[in-house]
Formats: C-alpha cells, structure tokens, sequence
C-alpha cells in the first residue's frame, strides 16, 4: 500500500521535475507578416494588354490577403473573384473616373478602418475580413453550405455539421507578446464530416511560418485527393501517396512526353513547398500544381499563317488594320492550383542596458581630488556596490563648479566673438544680409 | 503685398560634383507674391529649388531668406522656419491612404485633426477618398494630397516644383487657382514651371532661367511675350 502511494506520488509530482522553467519572453521590436492563399488562380502574360502591371491580368478564384507589420499596421482584403491589385484597387485610374471601385472585394484596415467587412452574397458564399492591432484576417469562400445533421437518437454525439467546400481560402496574421505568425490556406473541393472527424479533400495547400525575433520556424503541406481520419491522414502529395505504410510515389510523366508538351509551350510543374528560413524571417510558398502554356511557342508550332493570311486578305484594309494587332497577342497563360504563401519575420525590442560606473573604491571621507590620502579599499565581498543614484547628483566639489564656469563662460564669449568675426577677422556668415541661423517666416 | 523680399539668391552656384548647374543666379520673390521661375528642361530650376531648400548647399553666393544668410541650414530647419517644397512627381506614399498620407504631416508638430482640416475643406475630394490608397488616386487627386500635406503646416514660403507635370489642362487651372488663392493669404510663392501659360495667369512675377543663369525678369505679360525668343538662346 505505502508503494503504491509512492508511486502515485511521484506520478503526480514528476511533471513538475521534468518540466523545464518557462523561456523568458522577448518583447519584440519590430515585425512584418505577409499571407496570402488563392484555390485558384490564372495569370496572363501579355505585354500588349494596356495595365501596367505584371502580370497585365491575374484572375484569382476565393482570394484572400492579410498583411500586418510594427505600428501596428495592418491591412486585410478578400475577394471571391480578384483580378489583381491594378484592377482591385487602381480601377480608378485605368478607367479614368475616381469614382470607380472594384465591387467584388472586402477590404479591413488597421488602424485607418474599416476594422471589420463582410460581403455575403448567399450562405455559405462571401467574402469577410478583419483587422485589430492583433493581427489581421481574410477568408473568401464559395458555396461552402453548413447543414446541421441531426445525430441518431441515444448515441451521444452532439449535433455536427457536414461542410462541403468548393473554394475557399484564409489568410492570417496574428501577434502575440514574444512571437508572430502567419498562415494560409487554400482548398478546393473539401468535404468534412462529424466536425472534422472525417475529411476529405480534393486539394489543400496550407503554410505557417513564426518568428520570435531570434529564430523563424517554417511548415508547409500540401495534399490532393486525401482523405483523413481521426486525425490520420492519408495523402497524396508531392512526395507521392502517403500512409502509415509509407510513401508510395507517384508514377512519373515519361520525359518523352515532356519534351514533347513543352515543344507546345505546355509545362506541367508537380506540386512543391518550398521553405526558407533566415534567422528570425521564414517564408514558405506551397503550390500544387502549375500548369504554363505560352501561346506564343504553339502559334509557331502550328503555323496557322497559311490559314490565316488569305482570309485576312480578304478584309478590307480598315477592318484588316485594326484586327491585325489582335492577331498579334500571343498571351501565356499560368495556371496555379491550390497556392499558399507566408513571410513572417520580427526582430526583438531595443533594450539599453544601463552601463554600471565603476564601483567606488574609495571611502567617502577620502576619496576624491581633495586629498586626503585615504586608503584605497575594495567593497567587501557580499556587500552591495554603490552605484549612480537616480536622484540627484552627488555635489562634485569646487574644482568641477570651476571648470564648469570657465566653460561657461568660453562659449559666451565665442558666441560674442562670433557676432563680430567679420568685423575682427574680415569673414563671416554673409557681408550682404543678416547674420547665420534661419529666422522664423511665419513671424515676419 | 510687402515689397521686401522674402527670398533672395545673389550670385548663386551650384554643382552636382564637378558639373556646374547653376551659374550664378539672382532672383528675387517679394513677400506675398507668386514668382514663377520658367526654363526649358535641363535648365537648372529644379536644383535652385534644392538650394533654396537646403537640400543642396550653393558653392557659392548668398541664399537669403527673409533678409538671414541661411547657406550653410538644414533642410529641417528650413522647414520648420515655414518654408515648404512640394517636390516633382508628388512625392504621396501610394500604399498608404489620404489619410495616413495626411497624417504624417502632423509629425511635424501640428495637430493631425487641423491637418485633416485643412486639407478636406481645401479640397473636399480629398475627403470623399479619405480611405483610398494615395497610389490609386488621379495624378490630379495625388498633386492635391501633396499640396494638402505642404499647406497643413503653415507655411510662409511655398516651392512648387512642376505642378502641372502629367496633368489635365483642367486639372492644372484647378490647382493654379490654389496657389493663387494662397498668395492672397500671405504665402509667397515660387512656383517652378516648364510649361508656362498656368504659372503665367496667377504669377505677379516671373524670371526665366536657361543654362543655369536667369536671362529675364519681370512681369508675367512682359516675360510671355518674349517667353519664345527667350528659351530659344535670348541669353544677353
């Protein structure tokens, strides 16, 4: 009986002997987060499309962006359809009219406001962000019903939820006391059952990076076709099909069929997650896949000249003139599915930390210029070291109040001096107007 | 209008290195007043405006303000004495919004509620944009966020440089009459600009710089008459 008591003890006790003594935090400085997901996103390279931004258009299905950095500053937008920021927010401007405004958009700031904005267009489908001085958010998501499940009688499961989600993604920032981090996702095509007990996902693409100011720490994942149970994921992913078993990899693209594609401008890069971490920033991109097609390779490969000349010959001159440059667009298209992306990066709080002066060696009676001839004696161990008082000063004696006079008044007699330098010496600020220094304007 | 000087460059040079721009400048802007410094490009305008400002210390002569040799002051302390530039291209920060654009104005001491002010009745469409990003505003809109910035402190003398630069003819009449209605308050202004008609219809006086050196003075009717001849080598 007393063992087992003993034992019971010592259970109950050990966490506090193996538990280390929490870190002390670092107050941080300085800090910039950046997060940024899209399921979906297109962009088109075309240097004769007339926006002066690049990509010339970017289309970007349940978009979101949080940004957030020391001030704290922050800034949030989401967007079910986003057309890139010279569309999102230069609208005005490539319309010409300033009243324009990109309508498909939520945007929250920090601390200019809006700290809060919601577009819901039907349940399930809309576009909310948020901004505090504790981080920022954004999620966009399309068509993701909730429909309460009623549990069968008598099994004591409280009333769950099926989500279904087509595209949806979030952005995240947040700022602690000693750390930030920021995440994002992005899924496409995810169905989760029993509260997330079961989940199955076409796509997700998901990133985290922190930083607490001396160290970043960096995760990415990325999965496609999975499917998770209580926790345990079985995947399919960059590195191939995943399960407890193992990795199986994925079957490759034999390279002849590679080549061949990329004759036709068509690229196909598998999914990556890319990770860096420098010190205390971390930065994390997860992409899926990435599918390039340049039509400008596929327009010379298939010489569509021959088919094309005669019947623009056909047009009269005008008509022919102003179809030509049309012609002549020879876009690549980017095709990135499931893309996430995170920065994170602090650096820790200026601390000035008081230099100690040197101890008093002396007794007061005889230390100092006035003589005296005392003994120099250091403090004796264990007692506490005189230092410099934060209150008023120690009276330093006559030779200091001396000194200090005489320089006094040094520099009132330079200051004297330097009104009459031109007259003495033949120099001086100016022999035309008034003597140096700036006058004040708004009293003249 | 005072007739006393409130800016007075005598005899001033000034080089980038070994490049002399300036090549001995005189000019005067009578307190109060609208001086409207014109040239063709490459003249030297912008660099005398960084000479008056501090920004470029002269290698020689006198730069007088307010009747006080300032060569050798601070852009800083320039600034605080009341002297303003609005430089060329505007200078908002476009990732910021009107606001925090105007907000930056009160770090130099004034008030950020009498900043906001001054610059929404000033300019009401300042205030209807008060969220907007600075970078997705007209270039009209962005040169008033300027002028609403420079005009939240109070100034005695105002440097323009290039108001009009990629503006709409309305749009420039529009800020011209600004400046116009400033001078009337008080404020001296050297307005420095390469097209003329606009600087001309609300200037008092006008010089004309060409090679660094100021080739004619006068009155606004005087110098747009001979403004053709003048830029095309009129140099006495």
């Amino acid at each position: 009986m007393k063992l087992a008591r003993t034992v019971v003890a010592l259970a109950v006790a050990s966490p506090f002997f193996v538990l280390p003594a929490p870190a002390q935090a670092v107050e941080l400085g300085g800090y910039e987060l950046k997060a940024e997901a899209a399921p979906i996103a297109m962009h088109i390279y075309e240097k004769l499309i007339p926006i002066p931004a690049e990509p010339q258009l970017e289309v970007d299905m349940s978009f979101s962006r949080a940004n957030f950095s020391t001030g704290p500053t922050g800034r949030s937008v989401s967007s079910l359809f986003w057309l890139g920021d010279a569309v999102g927010y230069g609208l005005p401007e490539l319309l010409k009219n300033p009243d324009a405004k990109y309508p498909i958009k939520v945007d929250a700031a920090h601390p200019s406001g809006p700290k809060d904005g919601k577009q819901e267009l039907v349940p399930g489908t809309g576009m909310v962000s948020h901004a505090d001085e504790k981080g920022t958010i954004a999620t966009s998501s399309i068509a993701k019903p909730q429909l309460p499940l009623t549990p069968p009688a008598g099994i004591p499961i409280p009333p769950m939820l099926i989500a279904v989600e087509a595209f949806s993604s979030e952005s995240k920032t947040v700022v602690t006391a000693d750390k930030v981090t920021s995440s994002a996702y992005a899924t496409a095509g995810s169905i989760s059952l029993l509260g997330g007990l079961v989940q199955i996902h076409g796509l997700r693409s998901e990133c985290t990076a922190t930083s607490d100011g001396s160290k970043g720490t960096a995760s990415g994942k990325y999965s496609w076709g999975s499917i998770t149970v209580a926790g345990q994921t079985f995947a399919a992913t960059d590195a191939g099909v995943q399960s407890p078993l193992g990795v199986t990899p994925l079957p490759k693209m034999p390279d002849s069929v590679v080549r061949r594609l990329a004759d036709f401008g068509l690229t196909i890069t598998p999914p990556t997650v890319e990770q860096k971490v420098e010190g205390a920033a971390a930065k994390v991109l997860s992409r899926g896949m990435t599918i390039t097609l340049d039509t400008s390779v596929m327009k010379s490969k298939l010489s569509l000249s021959w088919l094309l000349d005669p019947l623009m010959a056909l047009l009269p001159k005008e008509l022919r003139n102003q179809v030509t440059p049309w012609l002549d667009l020879a876009p690549k298209f980017v095709f990135m599915l499931g893309t996430s992306a995170v920065e994170a990066t602090a650096v820790p709080a200026f601390t000035d930390t008081p230099i100690a002066p040197p101890a008093d060696t002396g007794s007061g009676s005889s230390g100092g210029s006035s003589g005296g001839g005392g003994d120099i004696t250091p403090a004796p161990t264990g007692e506490p070291v005189p230092v410099a008082s934060a209150g008023w000063p120690v009276f330093p004696g006559v030779p200091f109040w001396l000194v200090l006079v005489g320089l006094a008044m040094a520099a009132a007699v330079a200051g004297g001096l330097k009104k009459f330098a031109a007259l003495m010496f033949g120099a001086g600020g100016c022999d035309l107007g008034a003597a140096n220094g700036v006058p004040n304007l708004r009293e003249q | 209008m005072r007739n006393d000087p409130i800016l007075e460059l005598l005899d001033v040079h000034a080089a980038y290195g070994r490049i002399e721009v300036l090549h001995g400048v005189d000019l005067t802007v009578p307190r109060g007043s609208v001086m409207a410094l014109l040239g063709p490009n490459g003249a030297g305008k912008s660099t005398l405006l960084k000479v008056v400002s501090g920004q470029l210390r002269a290698t020689s002569g006198h730069v007088h303000l307010g009747g006080t040799h300032v060569n050798d002051a601070s852009p800083d302390a320039l600034a605080r004495a009341g002297l303003c530039t609005i430089p060329e291209g505007r200078s908002v920060f476009p990732n910021l919004t009107v606001t925090e654009n105007l907000r930056l104005a009160a770090y130099g001491g004034v008030p950020a509620a009498h900043v906001y002010d001054v610059a929404f009745s000033r300019f009401p469409r300042l205030g209807e944009r008060s969220n907007q990003l600075a970078g997705s505003l007209s270039g009209g809109e962005q040169q008033m966020l300027a002028m609403a910035r420079a005009l939240a402190t109070n100034p005695a003398l105002l440097l323009v440089d290039e108001l009009s630069m990629g503006l709409a003819p309305l749009i420039v009449k529009e800020l011209y009459e600004v400046v116009a209605a400033l001078a009337e308050e008080g404020v001296s202004v050297l307005v420095v600009e390469q097209f003329a008609d606009a600087a001309l219809a609300v200037a008092d006086r006008a010089a004309v710089l060409v090679h660094g050196k100021v080739v004619a003075t006068g009155g606004p009717d005087e110098i747009a008459a001979d403004l053709t001849h003048l830029y095309l080598g009129g140099a006495p």
